[in-house]
């Protein structure tokens, strides 16, 4: 018997234990039906329903889920010390990151730690954070243990009460789009200008109000996400346009549609990828090699990359 | 009208002569105005200060404050996104294209609502407001209606950036 081996059935032994102390206490809930089976959730085909923003306890614990709700719905009000463009945590995670199939936030947190293939190691629900700052926000992380990502995880953490650890979510990140036949970028400039432009701008460059407010985000530019974010392939903006956009209009638009107006949108220029290499075929060949990502690739005569604004601009 | 943005006002005239926009008196009235005449009236209207309202007493806090959830947070369970997410924080409009809502006559607001439901009004980018509108009761359309006729006017209707 080796080492491994030992360990589990020393494990199995205790968690037998545990079961047989734990039938053996009373059971004394007065009113057993009014609790769902812990199952349920994983039976049905209802949506996970976080709970109402009334259940914030009035205590500390309550005050740092309301500042992680504060900093995720208007980040650069809050955190801006970590966020160098005009995105909010908000923009890609709809509904203060309630919205099944906009990568919900109770989802994601019952979904850590976890091996991501991006940086090749078992990332944290902090490390997954910081890395929403420098890629998507193009600002810069913020270290563990700063009260900006305590109080992200903190409201994620309330978000996600009751939700199975591990488990299965239905509603998690954006629903994958069946592969396309073919990427159509001049189709997807058609697409964007009779969607999306009336509200991000005929360049993308989103609107602000007079107090320099951003009322609709940038979808690309010097003010959006950068090359490192995960919106910057057009797999996952494919399918966060398909279920998401146009605002309130969800899954209107063709599956072709979304595939190749994401297309468009991921083939214009933003913030240099901050993992740079040192140059562009090289950055391209370590971080974006699929023909789902564009930086590098040639579009109307200039290569992606090469006129990429600064990484990392925070103010 | 006092505030709304010229290129707001300019569309809605046409709507009202294509019958986008249902209202017999306002499609004689259009149909009369000439392209120059409809700018200038346009022009004319969009550099008046929007009204200041003192105190707007309609309605309930209750009211109020369930429309103050549909406008800041929106019902996302039955698909509706809140209203300040295109028309500005505290609706006072975005661009030529989302207009100001705050300090508008609840009657006038809820009445566009109910348009948009019954398909009376359309011409709106995308159907955006027909979207949204029809996924409201009417108790929801009165009490978002009394929420920005309650906020006063005198915020500056605000420009989209180039």
């Amino acid at each position: 018997m080796n080492y491994a081996t030992a360990k589990w059935l020393v494990g199995m032994v205790f968690a037998a234990i545990a079961v047989l102390i734990g039938y053996s206490l009373p059971h004394g809930d007065p009113h057993p039906q009014s609790v769902p089976a812990k199952d349920t959730l994983a039976k049905t085909d209802e949506n996970f329903r976080p709970p109402d923003e009334a259940e914030i306890p009035d205590n500390q614990f309550g005050e740092m889920v309301r500042l992680g709700e504060q900093i995720f719905r208007d980040t650069g009000a809050h955190a801006g010390q970590f966020v160098g463009n005009d995105l909010k945590c908000t923009n890609c995670h709809i509904d203060g990151g309630r919205l099944p199939n906009s990568a919900p936030l109770w989802a994601a947190y019952v979904a850590f730690p976890t091996y991501r293939s991006k940086n090749k190691h078992v990332n944290t629900f902090a490390e997954r954070m910081q890395g929403c700052f420098r890629f998507s926000m193009n600002g810069k992380a913020p270290p563990y243990g700063d009260k900006i990502l305590v109080a992200l995880e903190s409201y994620a953490y309330f978000l996600a009460k009751d939700a199975p650890v591990g488990g299965e979510m239905k509603g998690r990140g954006y629903p994958e789009l069946p592969k396309a036949a073919g990427l159509d970028y001049a189709h997807g400039k058609q697409v964007y200008e009779k969607n999306c432009a009336v509200c991000h701008g005929q360049n993308g460059q989103g609107q602000k109000d007079q107090a320099g407010k951003v009322v609709f985000p940038p979808l690309w530019g010097a003010r959006s996400y950068n090359w490192g974010a995960g919106m910057s392939s057009i797999k996952n903006a494919s399918a966060f346009i398909k279920a998401n956009m146009p605002f309130s209009q969800g899954n209107t638009l063709s599956d072709q549609d979304a595939w190749d107006v994401a297309t468009y949108v991921d083939s214009q220029e933003r913030p240099q990828d901050p993992r740079f290499e040192g140059s562009i075929a090289d950055t391209r060949k370590k971080h974006h090699e699929s023909p789902l990502d564009m930086y590098g690739m040639t579009v109307d005569g200039k290569v992606l990359g090469e006129n990429s604004p600064p990484s990392g601009t925070v103010k | 009208m006092a505030g709304l943005p010229a290129d707001y006002i300019v569309r809605q005239l046409a709507n009202f002569e294509n019958g986008d926009r249902s209202n017999g008196l306002m499609h004689e009235i259009a149909k009369a105005l000439d392209e120059n005449e409809r700018k200038a009236v346009a022009d004319y209207y969009s550099h008046m200060k929007a009204p200041r309202v003192e105190t707007y007493t309609g309605t309930s806090a209750q009211q109020i404050a369930q429309g103050r959830g549909l406008a800041k947070q929106g019902d996302w369970n039955q698909g509706v996104p809140p209203c300040s997410q295109c028309h500005g924080l505290e609706g006072e409009g975005v661009g030529g294209t989302f207009p100001r809502l705050a300090a508008q006559s609840a009657g006038y607001l809820e009445k566009q609502l109910l348009d948009w439901k019954k398909g009376d009004r359309t011409g709106d980018p995308l159907n955006l407001m027909t979207g949204v509108a029809s996924k409201l009761d009417d108790t929801e359309i009165a009490a978002v209606a009394a929420y920005y006729a309650s906020l006063s006017g005198d915020k500056p209707p605000v420009e989209a950036t180039p």
